[in-house]
């Protein structure tokens, strides 16, 4: 399609953004870099979810919690003495337990990190499956606060969960080999490898996503965003649609927590919080709701700013003001207001032009 | 033969008997009109039809099967297509856009499909353009193809849902008031088409004020007051029809 | 259980049952009035605690209340004024963002200005200990203060809509606000008033509800969250049902604390409101045939 241009800019600006980074010295820069593409993968998820189905969820923490935690949680808990139980031992015939060593030399039995992130990836799709059902029937403020419910569940359960560590959350969570050579891991010999590898798994992200939105499934859910009972009469199964896409978004974000918390090697409960699921939005307006690269560029610049501490102690406050700015006079988002400018249907864009051209004629004369 | 058979069709709300006991029969490959009053209960019977409601007593048959109380959306998967009185563009698409949505219940490709471009996927992509370039063409706005539905002006974008209608491939067609807010040239090329529609074989009921649209290119009409059935003929017997005459001119 | 403990957890229970029912309240009015629900009306309740103990330093505890709520009331007209006033029919989904904008902007404000310290109010008599006997069971005598100026807000909230001629024609606005502008009500300043009105009554059970539960900067959202399942239990818009919603959740909480470990706590109000807005999205009280007219 004409739109995947795109790609091939991104693509080098993120191999000149490593080779800069290399060549000043500042690669520590990559870390953040890489954390940053992680949470934007939620936020292109969610993105399709809000701008394009039209659906706004306040609680897609609790499905990046879902993935971090579960997978952290398998690939640390340590099954030696539960060595006899049924599903330990049905895990182990399928292959799915490594042996080892902890730091005190005792034997450590845990899950490998690709078994527990297809499990966490399974009880993503679950519980947004069984969730979905009755959430999406809802509209507006029911809507929001029926999210907004869901995600304070799951952070009031890994808060009061001895097995999800309660405040102190989970730490020591292994590195995750997708590939032969492709380790995640926040071991400073791998930032390198694990920066292209969170981009790779962005970008293949939203290469999907684009082509979803450009067939005949997200004409769909534009209709549905645009006119639902038109899109009904047009023979869309409306619930059926929009609730495929709350789990196609539900699973991108648990795969966020999955490869996020296996490259800082654990996950504390602060990423289950509200106030988390708000910022997500945040960033989604701000990139213009229906703009999958509006809200990648946002998902990177801003996560990027608030992880360096740009914000400091304002770190929240920031996201408040964003969301208030945009919402009060760009509701299509930060970038609306610069095309706007340039695009030659405004005013503004035409006068613009019409002085561009004035003065090449000029020239030419 | 018998295409849509409604029987003693009813629709209470609260206290309001908004349809009362209306039977009627469509035959395929004609143009039938519901007439009346404001108020006398014809959009209401319109959407029991297309299942925006669900009756609260009678039948509709489509093709011998009933299909009352069915979601709009499965009734649209049996081949009944409609357009709105007000008219409901998608928003932020083009005309074609639109007109695409419609060949919905003609294609089958799903969200993984979709999101890995199969090359079913694509081919059936380009039939599904195609088929949409050639309703746009027949409803005479092909060069508007790439325009925002919603910046089209207002005839034009009666045209688009008509398309978007016909891009179902339906069977039977529901027109709520196609001719509501168009000039008289409009009205004579709406008029136009929707008799070429049926020539294309499709069953046409159309709820519409416009009495000369009516007269000029039904079959059969059907009057209605205060939600029950007053007669049923062709338009020039109508037009004769005593209670029909007073109901619209008073006593 | 015990007759004492019985009366014990029914009284906490209609404490926090009546604070609910104020937040679920101040909900409906600015519901009723713009069809927009308010999510930073918890953080009004916070304020007026939090001002209160403030002011507390420099006047007279009744002093120091009323200003409070006065200031909170200014605050509840600035952010209409502000914000809502010139948006021209803004989408549900934009107001939703931007009243979530403004709770976390206050939260983040109160943080800066108050710091995290959980504090609260002197008990207006007597002290932590003091208590009083009913039917055998020791409450403090600061429940009554709690429970009162609830039940006397809904009553005067009723006598100002139902007599008054402004509350007529707030009403005349939540009924139809096309047909209230055509009989000559102006209803932005309906719609400043509603956000003025909601802010004091939260303000005032902000106020008096702090000696005993404490006030925090980041209180507003579980009350929030909790208000809303309230109002949603009584009928969205439905203030009598907010009351009887209020009370049935107070209850609740307090004797499933015997059951429940106290860290799920909030999961209990989060789960009912999950389960009615499957179930019966218009609410316990509410009808299905009115809430089908309303857009959500």
């Amino acid at each position: 399609m004409r739109k995947n241009f795109v790609f091939l800019p991104v693509l080098i600006i993120v191999v000149l953004i490593q080779l800069l980074t290399a060549w000043t010295g500042t690669i520590f820069y990559l870390t953040q870099m890489t954390m940053s593409a992680y949470y934007s993968l939620l936020i292109v998820g969610l993105c399709v979810l809000m701008g394009y189905a039209g659906q706004i969820s306040l609680g897609h923490a609790g499905f990046f919690a879902i993935g971090g935690y579960i997978s952290a949680a398998l690939t640390t808990r340590n099954l030696t003495a539960h060595v006899e139980h049924p599903v330990v031992r049905l895990l182990d015939l399928l292959g799915c337990l490594q042996a080892g060593q902890d730091i005190y030399g005792d034997p450590l039995l845990v899950v490998t990190p690709w078994a527990a992130c297809l499990l966490a990836i399974g009880a993503a799709l679950a519980v947004s499956f069984v969730l979905g059902i009755p959430v999406l029937k809802l509209k507006g403020h029911y809507l929001a606060m029926a999210t907004l419910g869901f995600g304070i569940i799951v952070y009031r359960l890994v808060l009061a969960s001895e097995y999800f560590g309660e405040a102190d959350g989970i730490s020591g969570v292994p590195g995750f080999s997708l590939l032969p050579g492709l380790f995640v891991s926040g071991d400073i010999s791998w930032r390198v490898t694990n920066y292209y590898i969170a981009w790779g798994v962005l970008l293949i992200a939203m290469l999907l996503l684009r082509h979803l939105i450009d067939s005949r499934v997200g004409r769909a859910l534009r209709a549905i965003h645009g006119a639902q009972d038109a899109a009904d009469a047009m023979g869309v199964d409306t619930a059926r649609f929009k609730l495929q896409t709350f789990m196609v978004s539900a699973v991108l974000s648990a795969l966020a927590g999955i490869l996020l918390t296996h490259y800082n090697g654990g996950i504390g409960p602060s990423e289950a919080s509200v106030m988390k699921s708000v910022r997500y939005v945040a960033i989604v307006a701000v990139g213009g709701m229906a703009h999958l690269w509006g809200a990648l560029a946002m998902g990177m610049i801003l996560n990027f700013l608030s992880l360096r501490g740009c914000f400091g102690s304002y770190d929240d406050a920031v996201f408040g003001v964003i969301l208030i700015v945009i919402m009060l006079f760009a509701p299509n988002g930060i970038l609306s207001l610069r095309l706007g400018l340039l695009s030659p249907l405004s005013l503004k864009g035409r006068q613009f032009f019409g002085f561009l051209r004035k003065k090449q004629a000029a020239k030419e004369a | 033969m018998t295409l849509l058979q409604v029987d003693q069709l009813g629709k209470r709300f609260g206290g309001l008997q908004a349809v009362d006991g209306v039977s009627f029969s469509l035959r395929q490959g004609t143009i039938k009109a519901v007439i009346g009053p404001n108020g006398a209960g014809k959009t209401t019977l319109f959407n029991l039809i297309a299942g925006m409601l669900a009756p609260t007593a009678g039948e509709i048959r489509f093709q011998g099967k009933a299909i009352q109380g069915m979601r709009p959306f499965r009734i649209a998967g049996l081949g009944i297509a409609r357009t709105f009185q007000n008219i409901k563009m998608f928003a932020g698409m083009t005309a074609l856009e639109n007109v695409m949505v419609g060949r919905h219940v003609r294609s089958k490709a799903g969200f993984l499909a979709s999101m890995f471009r199969t090359s079913g996927c694509r081919s059936e992509e380009r039939a599904i353009r195609d088929k949409s370039m050639e309703l746009l063409d027949f409803v005479g706005i092909a060069d508007c193809a790439e325009t925002l539905a919603t910046n089209l002006a207002f005839g034009q974008q009666r045209a688009v849902e008509l398309a978007r209608a016909l891009a179902l491939e339906p069977t039977l067609l529901l027109l709520d008031e196609p001719a509501a807010g168009l000039n008289i040239y409009e009205t004579a090329e709406i008029g136009r088409l929707i008799a070429k529609i049926r020539d294309l074989g499709i069953t046409v009921l159309l709820v519409e004020h416009d009495m000369s649209l009516v007269m000029d290119i039904s079959d059969e009409i059907v009057v209605l007051s205060f939600g029950q059935k007053i007669a049923e003929d062709v338009p020039t017997v109508i037009q004769q029809n005593p209670e029909v005459i007073k109901v619209y001119l008073g006593e | 259980m015990t007759t004492e403990l019985f009366i014990q957890y029914l009284v906490a229970g209609i404490t926090y049952g009546s604070i609910y029912a104020i937040v679920a309240i101040g909900f409906n009015i600015i519901y009723n009035t713009t069809g927009i629900i308010n999510f930073a009306q918890g953080e009004f309740v916070m304020l007026g605690g939090m001002l209160s103990i403030t002011f507390l330093q420099f006047l007279p505890l009744p002093v120091a209340i009323a200003l409070a709520v006065l200031a909170t009331m200014a605050i509840g007209a600035g952010i209409e004024m502000l914000f809502i006033r010139w948006l021209k029919q803004p989408g549900i989904l934009r107001m939703i963002i931007i009243t979530i904008g403004l709770s976390i902007l206050i939260r983040e404000t109160a943080l800066h200005f108050w710091g995290a310290n959980v504090r609260s109010l002197p008990y207006f008599v007597g002290n932590e200990i003091s208590t009083i006997a009913i039917f055998g069971a020791r409450v403090s005598p600061q429940v009554l203060w709690v429970i009162g100026t609830c039940g006397l807000m809904v009553v005067f909230l009723n006598i100002f809509f139902q007599t008054t001629s402004i509350g007529r024609e707030m009403r005349a606005c939540a009924a139809n606000r096309v047909a209230a502008v055509l009989c000559g009500i102006d209803t932005r300043n309906m719609v400043t008033l509603s956000f003025i009105l909601s802010a004091g009554i939260g303000a005032l059970a902000g106020a008096v509800m702090s000696p005993i539960t404490y006030t925090q900067y980041d209180i507003g959202t579980g009350l929030a969250i909790k208000g809303f399942t309230v109002a949603i239990i009584g009928g969205l818009g439905n203030s009598l049902g907010a009351v009887g919603g209020g009370l049935l959740l107070g209850i609740l909480e307090a004797f499933s604390v015997s059951v429940v470990p106290l860290a799920f706590q909030d999961a209990i109000a989060i789960t009912i409101l999950l389960v009615i807005l499957f179930v019966r999205p218009h609410g316990l009280f509410g009808s299905s045939a009115v809430a089908g007219l309303k857009e959500f």
